[in-house]
């Protein structure tokens, strides 16, 4: 079925056709099916159960579909398209050279889509497998849509925009330099994130996480996800990177002059990687805390007592005087000789104050304090002030 | 009780309205009726639990300063302990750090600093400023 305005019969199912156009519809067996040459327009719809079709189109446009089987579709040459859809097995497309488009669809397999060269769209469909979508050069796009599995989007050079939709898995997505784009919508929640020329920022809200992301200079990256982790990376002269999630931990590059930037997200981890230098990673808040101290209500006596010592006549008295009385109450100090230590022989005491029993063989040496005695904090407490000077007696004289 | 930052007066003094090496920084104490509410603004919020008695009167924190403690990643707001000269004044439970403008209703309320209540009895009274000062903010560098 080669040329132009063919019509084709296969042996196990029932072709149609119109001009340019060819359908062919496939039972049970194998089908080929090849188109070649300038301005052929062929569709195929395979829908085989149990077996096996290829279909190759050297030319332009080209759209195949299997039912259960496997196929694999090649376009070559400028303006291909390829289409791919898929019930239950593998997917394999390959576009290259310039102007291809490759669109994936599949069910519960897995599906592969490389776009290479400039003006690359790609497009990615699919249910519960993976899905991996490489879109390199000027102006690319990249669609990914998935529903239990995880996704990568790696978009490389100007223009690029990605959007990523996930139900329940991981989304990865790159977006550099310059005007980038890139809108999250994962999860139960959605995260949306925008980034316009110089000092893009990024904002994310998801499931029942945060993120939030803020690059400024030249084009930033955002990532969040529900309950795992998030990844940011910021390009460009001084970028910034903040982040904040829930469960998870966070990672943070930011690179210097057109780096790329690599997403790989399972439900538990996530790493960027990035090439150049300048790193720099925040991950926990920001603070200033103010704080008030406790402190202290306390009496307090600088006053110091001046006293005189008067000794009785017998020798076993001693009468301590407080000339002055700014405070009052006065603790009282002894030392037995004039080379001994003093100790405290009296607390709290009025003026004058008499000290007997004395050993009339001895002689004495006194100081004093003042003192308060009072309740602080429910206990009571006692605050003296310094101590006099010294008072001796020498038999029953004072100095 | 504790020690505590009325939030509008913590908002001053980051916004300059309170100056607070240059303003005039009082001090009043309250007795044990006072309770701490973060969201009064004025002397006249509080003033009714203010201390009274013999040698009791609000006093002007001297020397009040700003300082860097760098070893601590903070600064700290500091000024001389105030002091009460035979003070009566029953029991007094926490002072108050305010500025001081024209009256108590637009003299904005700084910090409470708490300490164990104490009795007055016509002693003298100091009231000792933590080491470390009135109270700080702190750059939590991690």
């Amino acid at each position: 079925m080669i040329g132009s305005y063919p019509i084709g019969v296969f042996p196990y199912g029932r072709a149609e056709s119109e001009a340019g156009v060819a359908v062919v519809s496939l039972g049970v067996a194998e089908a080929i099916a090849s188109a070649n040459g300038a301005t052929t327009q062929v569709v195929f719809r395979l829908q085989p159960t149990p077996a096996e079709a290829t279909a190759q189109a050297i030319g332009s446009n080209i759209g195949l579909g299997l039912g259960t089987a496997d196929a694999s579709a090649s376009g070559v040459d400028a303006t291909l398209k390829l289409l791919l859809a898929l019930g239950v097995s593998e997917a394999d497309a390959q576009a290259l050279t310039a102007n291809i488009k490759t669109i994936l669809a599949a069910s519960p397999a897995e599906a592969t889509a490389q776009g290479l060269l400039a003006s690359t769209p790609v497009t990615l469909v699919t249910a519960i497998a993976d899905a991996i979508a490489q879109g390199n050069d000027i102006a690319s796009k990249h669609l990914l849509d998935l529903g239990f599995a995880q996704s990568e989007a790696e978009a490389n050079d100007l223009i690029t925009k990605t959007i990523l939709e996930t139900i329940f898995a991981t989304a990865i997505a790159s977006g550099q330099v310059p005007i980038p784009l890139i809108r999250f919508k994962i999860g139960r929640a959605e995260g949306i994130a925008s980034g316009n020329n110089i000092v893009p920022k990024v904002d994310l809200t998801l499931g029942n996480a945060e993120a939030a992301a803020e690059a400024l200079d030249m084009g930033g990256v955002g990532l969040g996800i529900f309950p795992a982790e998030a990844i940011v990376n910021a390009q460009d002269i001084v970028p910034k990177t903040f982040l904040d999630t829930e469960t998870g931990e966070v990672v943070a590059d930011a690179l210097v002059i057109v780096p790329l930037s690599k997403l790989a997200l399972a439900p538990a981890e996530a790493i960027a990687n990035g090439i150049s230098t300048d790193i720099g990673i925040e991950t926990t808040e920001a603070a200033a805390i103010a704080t008030a101290l406790d402190g202290d209500a306390t009496y307090f006596v600088t006053d110091v007592p001046d006293i005189i010592v008067t000794r009785s006549a017998d020798l076993t008295q001693n009468v301590l005087k407080v000339l002055n009385d700014e405070v009052g109450n006065v603790n009282i100090y002894r030392a037995d000789d004039h080379r001994a230590l003093f100790s405290k022989i009296a607390t709290n005491q009025t003026s004058p104050y008499t000290d007997s029993s004395l050993d009339p063989a001895l002689n004495y040496k006194y100081k004093a304090t003042f003192v308060i005695v009072g309740t602080k904090g429910g206990q009571s407490v006692e605050v003296e002030g310094p101590k006099s000077d010294p008072r001796y007696t020498i038999g029953n004289n004072t100095l | 009780m504790a020690s505590n930052l009325y939030n509008p007066g913590l908002e001053k003094l980051l916004d300059g309205t309170i100056d607070f090496e240059n303003d005039t920084i009082n001090v009043l104490l309250v007795d044990t009726n006072h309770s701490f509410d973060k969201t009064h603004d004025f002397v006249d919020d509080i003033v009714a639990n203010e201390a009274s008695g013999t040698g009791y009167a609000r006093k002007t924190l001297a020397n009040a300063a700003i300082a860097l403690d760098a070893a601590n990643d903070r600064v700290e707001f500091d000024a001389d302990n105030p002091s009460y000269t035979a003070l009566d004044a029953g029991t007094i439970a926490a002072a108050i750090i305010f500025k001081q403008v024209t009256n108590d209703a637009d003299s904005p309320l700084i910090a409470q600093i708490d300490f164990a209540d104490l009795v007055t009895n016509g002693s003298d009274v100091e009231l000792q400023i933590n080491s470390e000062g009135l109270f700080y903010v702190t750059n939590n560098i991690t």
